[in-house]
């Protein structure tokens, strides 16, 4: 038995938004891929040069180094926070978050305050070991970690709250907690530590700034010297080629590593979430996951507060930010807001399609999402700069619609892995009650995913927020991110203004985030006082 | 219901406002890769006097961004920007060669020296800046400092000096002037001393000043608005001007270009005029860029020296542009191979 066909038509809102998201992204960059692959047999010699070789392996190597390190560091600490009774949990997670807010180059600039010849350990550790440990592949392992292992904690928090908590009840009837952990909640995370990796892999691979400072050469040096240095635009495109490559390469890993992952299914959404009691161990875990916030966030920015110097400084550094940290937010929120009702149609779309073609969409996404900024950039000036659309191109919607393109992937994602924690069995019974579609997805699928939904607009908001690449590719004159103005300014500005503008994008970031939970929390409020 | 429809009413509302960055009073579209914080007060102030409202796009590639140059040549097929302010002459040398720029002769450009303006007034330079050494004071003395770009070469100084990299900024047109007046294969054997000299490439000049200032390279090239700022910190650095008994200092001007296809040529033509106003060259001058005027008559900052004083090295910026074809594919094999 079937639903009648009039209250069950999926595919145009489906198609829709997958149109939407590939217009945003793919549109700008196929015309620049195909002029740019009569470069590729240029380039061919180039690219199978010695030195192109060493720089690749040294791309896969930290690339690697940062993916497994940030994914078992981020998965451990996503545990801790999302499922123990942990001390101090979330202000941890907050603390934690800090630095997905901050471009990794300025986590480098935290860094280099720290382990520098005059910085705050140089004398504990000694100003050469230090230095000689900074420059080269141990501080970009330690630098990008940094960055990245956010993404797996939050994913991985995200992905334990979707778990259908009579399923550990089962379990814990006969086992006791660390073995339902090991087999029951981190199997059912493994696509969320999964999508952290290939994330932490993808951003590592397009990553100039942090290796060029502590001057370990990568291959995106290629891309940018041919941007930059030639200013040959397709060259540049070509040489991205073999970036793109490792990024299929990442993904056929997570692929094969999740092809036999478990699929969990909840009816409902969890009300409360199982707590682990850690006993004995609480307050040693406490003290070990603290002191890795302790070192890897809050050292840094000590050391930026140190560098920074007195509120004069500070001062300096927020004159004329305003209109900038305005214009930020709203873009990244309008941006980020676009992005889960996207992410939402393009997720279902993968998550309830057949595996060939969930497979072939998800590559297609993920390519966007690793599209160097400053190519996907290009491709946009090249689409969008021409007579009648000087409202997109000569306004602020040309960066909403390049955060789009570039970051609906991961949004979708995100979405993803809520979507896929759902029993199908929810919708059947919906269709089979002649359900129109768009009510089951308003009333069932968003309430039920509404963890996922919110991680996702999160991540979306987070990452439209630390733009950089994309941003000061394409920003209308005039109109500047408040990324590109920190970054912009940085140049030649004090080494203590530099320290201020990091901790003010910081700090105004968190400002945001911080509203944007209480308004959450007062809307909900609200919500519920109406019944 | 009605939050949802006031969420939704929100949402749309900021999509259109995304929209409306279009300004109708009269206006100039300027990119500059001046750094921000010494170009943003001078087009304020042009603002301010003039009632043309500037909105500029800034870059800099002290962090690893692909520059306003890049930006024009994209939109080659339909310009966005009015103004082309670059701060070293290679920049518009190139976008020169490719089309990009109209030739506009300021009555602002009249008094400036022939061999920093375009001989076909493409560009015209203004505000100059030297290529100087920085040293760590703590570590060399002043009777042993380096005085010669030769010295990158100088076993004396095995891994403790450095350079930015010379596929970008003024580094490059510092190599390349050496291309031209050392010739291609003495340029060529020095490259090749440097490296087995160990010399530190670093991504920028900003880079390479605060390597010295903390200690870790004993001295290194800058721009000398890059070692003013050092020095106005009072940083532990001093500096020298190279070569004054040879070869002479490299001396760089900011440039300011007429892009082709200007959208706002009247308005543009004004800020042209009025960068290359001795006024601006005097803000720029007692500012922390501390750039060394070449108009006549100009207060000169007292920690640089003017351009009259310096031995300058006798490099013409308008015939680079060959140079650069030839010299950034082995730069970029130099370079990588380091």
């Amino acid at each position: 038995m079937s639903a009648p066909r009039a209250t069950w038509r999926p595919t145009p809102w489906l198609t829709g938004g997958l149109a939407i998201a590939l217009a945003a992204g793919a549109l700008p960059l196929v015309p620049l891929a195909v002029s740019a692959a009569r470069d590729v047999p240029a380039l061919a010699v180039e690219l199978a040069s010695p030195r192109a070789a060493v720089l690749l392996l040294h791309t896969i190597l930290l690339a690697g180094l940062v993916a497994l390190i940030s994914g078992v560091i981020g998965t451990g600490l996503g545990v801790l926070i999302g499922k123990t009774d942990l001390p101090l949990r979330m202000p941890l997670a907050g603390v934690l978050t800090f630095p997905l807010f901050l471009p990794p180059y300025v986590l480098a600039l935290g860094w280099f305050s720290v382990l520098g010849s005059d910085g705050l350990l140089a004398a504990a550790l000694g100003p050469g070991a230090a230095f000689r440990f900074f420059f080269g592949l141990g501080g970009a392992v330690l630098v990008l970690t940094t960055a990245y292992t956010p993404i797996a904690a939050h994913l991985v928090r995200i992905a334990l709250r979707s778990i259908d908590p009579t399923l550990e009840e089962a379990a814990r009837l006969s086992f006791r907690w660390p073995r339902v952990v090991w087999r029951i909640d981190l199997p059912l995370v493994r696509p969320a530590v999964g999508l952290a990796i290939l994330l932490a892999f993808i951003l590592v691979v397009g990553e100039l700034g942090v290796p060029a400072y502590v001057r370990y050469p990568v291959f995106s040096t290629e891309v940018f010297t041919q941007f930059a240095a030639f200013l040959n635009i397709r060259a540049a495109v070509a040489m991205s080629l073999p970036l793109a490559l490792l990024v299929l390469a990442g993904l056929g890993v997570e692929r094969y590593l999740l092809r036999d992952r478990v699929r969990f299914s909840s009816a409902a959404r969890a009300i409360t979430t199982a707590t682990i009691p850690l006993g004995t161990w609480r307050a040693p875990a406490g003290a070990l996951a603290w002191a890795y916030a302790g070192i890897t966030v809050i050292l840094p920015l000590v050391g930026l507060v140190v560098r920074a110097g007195g509120g004069a400084t500070y001062a300096a550094a927020l004159a004329g930010a305003g209109a900038s940290l305005i214009r930020t937010v709203w873009m990244a929120a309008a941006a980020a807001t676009t992005m889960v009702i996207l992410g939402l149609l393009v997720g279902y779309l993968v998550e309830r399609h057949r595996r060939s073609r969930h497979d072939a969409l998800d590559t297609l996404l993920l390519l966007l999402f690793a599209a160097p900024g400053t190519v996907l950039g290009v491709g946009l000036i090249l689409f969008w700069n021409r007579p009648g659309l000087a409202w997109v191109y000569g306004s602020a919607l040309i960066i909403v619609v390049g955060w789009i393109g570039h970051f609906t992937p991961l949004a979708a994602r995100v979405a993803g892995i809520g979507l896929g924690s759902l029993a199908p069995g929810v919708e059947e019974a919906a269709r089979l009650a002649g359900v129109r579609w768009e009510r089951v997805l308003f009333r069932v699928l968003v309430p039920l995913c509404r963890p996922a939904l919110a991680g996702a607009w999160f991540l979306a908001f987070v990452f439209c927020l630390r733009d950089l690449d994309l941003a000061v590719t394409i920003y209308p004159p005039g109109a500047e991110t408040l990324p590109v103005r920190v970054y912009t300014l940085m140049a030649n500005s004090s080494e203590a203004v530099t320290a201020a503008l990091s901790l003010v994008m910081v700090g105004l970031t968190a400002v945001v985030l911080v509203g944007a939970w209480i308004g959450l929390a007062a809307l909900r409020a609200g919500s519920r006082a109406w019944g | 219901m009605v939050r949802r429809r006031a969420l939704l009413g929100l949402f749309l509302l900021s999509l259109a406002a995304a929209a409306c960055g279009q300004a109708s009073a009269p206006q100039v579209v300027v990119y500059t890769s001046e750094d921000q914080v010494f170009s943003e007060p001078i087009l304020k102030n042009f603002e301010k006097s003039s009632g043309i409202a500037v909105r500029a796009v800034y870059d800099t590639e002290e962090t690893k961004s692909t520059g306003v140059a890049l930006r024009i040549v994209a939109e080659r097929d339909h310009p966005q920007a009015d103004v082309f302010w670059g701060n070293e002459p290679l920049r518009a040398v190139m976008l020169k060669r490719e089309g990009l720029l109209q030739p506009y002769e300021s009555p602002g450009s009249r008094d400036i020296p022939k061999r920093y303006r375009d001989p076909e007034g493409y560009w015209t330079g203004f505000a100059a800046r030297a290529r100087v050494i920085v040293y760590n004071t703590q570590q060399v003395k002043p009777g042993n400092a380096p005085s010669s770009v030769r010295d990158l070469a100088d076993p004396r100084w095995k891994g403790r000096a450095g350079l930015a990299n010379p596929l970008f900024g003024t580094t490059t047109t510092q190599i390349a002037a050496l291309f031209t007046l050392w010739g291609d294969q003495t340029t060529k054997t020095f490259l090749s001393a440097m490296k087995r000299n160990d010399v530190k490439l670093v991504t920028s000049n900003g880079e390479a000043r605060d390597l010295v200032v903390a200690g870790n390279l004993a001295w290194a090239f800058a721009d000398s608005d890059d070692a003013n700022v050092a020095l106005e910190q009072k940083k532990p650095v001093a500096v020298v001007y190279p070569d004054q008994a040879g070869l002479g200092t490299l001396v760089m001007p900011n440039v300011v270009a007429l892009v082709r296809g200007a959208p706002h040529p009247d308005t543009a033509k004004k800020l042209v005029d009025y960068l290359l106003s001795p006024r601006v060259e005097a803000r720029l001058a007692a500012g922390p860029a501390a750039q060394m005027p070449l108009h006549p008559g100009v207060p000169v900052p007292p920690t640089v020296k003017p351009v009259s004083a310096i031995k300058d090295m006798p490099v013409r910026f308008a015939e680079l542009g060959p140079t650069i074809d030839q010299i950034l594919p082995y730069l970029k094999d130099w370079a990588g191979a380091q």
